[in-house]
């Protein structure tokens, strides 16, 4: 964490938005596995949302490396004004928005599973962990308005639009439990 | 009678030694893989060698296969002539050079890992049709739940909890692999 820090808040373009949104929702799938690990006395399915949890968190790193690299080529294309560059690169800076996104949303819904099944006691974390993928699908959602400016219509808006509502729905169910 | 895929590995053994062509062809088709795997990442074979080896591996199995001391060792007996057919192939030169002390480093932590990664399979497929398909869409295919939920007609909130059902039954499973092998339908 304090590496990613550190080069976050370094004078280089990247890394960005794009690791913080990763980093985020890594975070929400790490506080998934500790109450599904901390469950398993209670919960005998605990161990089926630890690998998919630690499968989403390796589905998320790739694409933070993903976004981050194709969010510097789509800079240096804008910068060059290169056409060609920039309809190929803009686009997939997108693409690679839209996965995080799409990722986040399901370590949301993966809480709300850990939700109901955990040992109450990490209903909290589970919840914060729904309220921190929610935020990371909400970059995620961000990052593609961003990278289709010029084409407002593009179904990946409407996607991104539909995951960020999902995430949020899931995070403001597991709130409204406590 | 069973369909061949779905027989263990000692009712195939026990057919091909009644000299089933048929069950020839699906312990070739059952352990092609894995012999090509032992060859290539844990002897670091090139595919031309790896391709000799699988070649003599086969050949040496149906000439010997009455060797075979009990009927549900035969992977262990298939990865051991491999492993032997391997070395032989490393120290004859043959089109690869590679030291075969250097050879060694690391082989039976990549052996480990593909009779683990073999027996997962196995598992997989004597599972039902909807974990199966559930669990490789998820891990395999990377599909996200809603992904999921759109192709199977489910809802995407319950995605995650039938993920969940169907590894505890692959557990369940792979737990089993030291009692007689059987195909299960859930």
């Amino acid at each position: 964490m304090d590496h990613l820090l550190d080069r976050v808040r370094s004078d280089e373009r990247s890394p960005a938005a794009g690791s913080a949104g990763t980093a985020t929702a890594a975070l929400a799938t790490a506080l998934v596995m500790k109450a599904a690990r901390r469950s398993r006395a209670v919960w005998p399915e605990a161990g089926g949302a630890i690998a998919q949890a630690a499968a989403l968190e390796t589905r998320l790193w790739a694409a933070g490396d993903e976004l981050e690299r194709t969010y510097r080529r789509a800079v240096e294309a804008l910068e060059s004004g290169d056409q060609e560059a920039i309809g190929e690169f803009v686009p997939a800076a997108a693409d690679a928005s839209l996965e995080l996104a799409r990722i986040a949303a399901d370590v949301a819904e993966l809480a709300v599973d850990a939700a109901h099944h955990c040992d109450q006691a990490h209903h909290a974390d589970v919840t914060v962990a729904a309220i921190l993928a929610t935020a990371a699908s909400r970059t995620g959602a961000q990052l593609v308005a961003v990278n289709l400016l010029s084409r407002p219509d593009d179904a990946r808006s409407s996607e991104a639009r539909l995951l960020v509502e999902r995430a949020q729905a899931a995070a403001e169910m597991l709130a409204s439990e406590r | 009678m069973a369909a061949l895929s779905s027989i263990t590995d000692a009712g195939l053994v026990a057919r091909c030694r009644s000299g089933d062509d048929d069950a020839w062809e699906e312990l070739v088709r059952r352990f092609s893989r894995y012999v090509l795997a032992i060859a290539q990442q844990a002897y670091r074979l090139s595919p031309a060698d790896a391709e000799d080896v699988f070649q003599d591996v086969f050949a040496k199995t149906y000439e010997r296969l009455g060797d075979l001391r009990s009927d549900d060792a035969v992977r262990p007996w298939i990865a051991q002539l491999t492993r032997r057919l391997c070395i032989d192939r490393i120290r004859a030169g043959a089109r690869e050079t590679v030291d075969p002390d250097a050879a060694h480093a690391g082989v039976d932590d990549t052996l480990d890992e593909l009779d683990e990664a073999l027996s997962v399979q196995e598992a997989l497929e004597s599972m039902s049709e909807p974990c199966r398909d559930i669990l490789d869409r998820f891990f395999r295919r990377d599909e996200s739940y809603a992904a999921i939920g759109a192709a199977l007609g489910l809802p995407s909130g319950t995605i995650a909890s039938r993920i969940s059902r169907c590894l505890g039954k692959l557990r369940d499973l792979l737990m089993e692999e030291n009692a007689p092998l059987t195909r299960h339908e859930e």
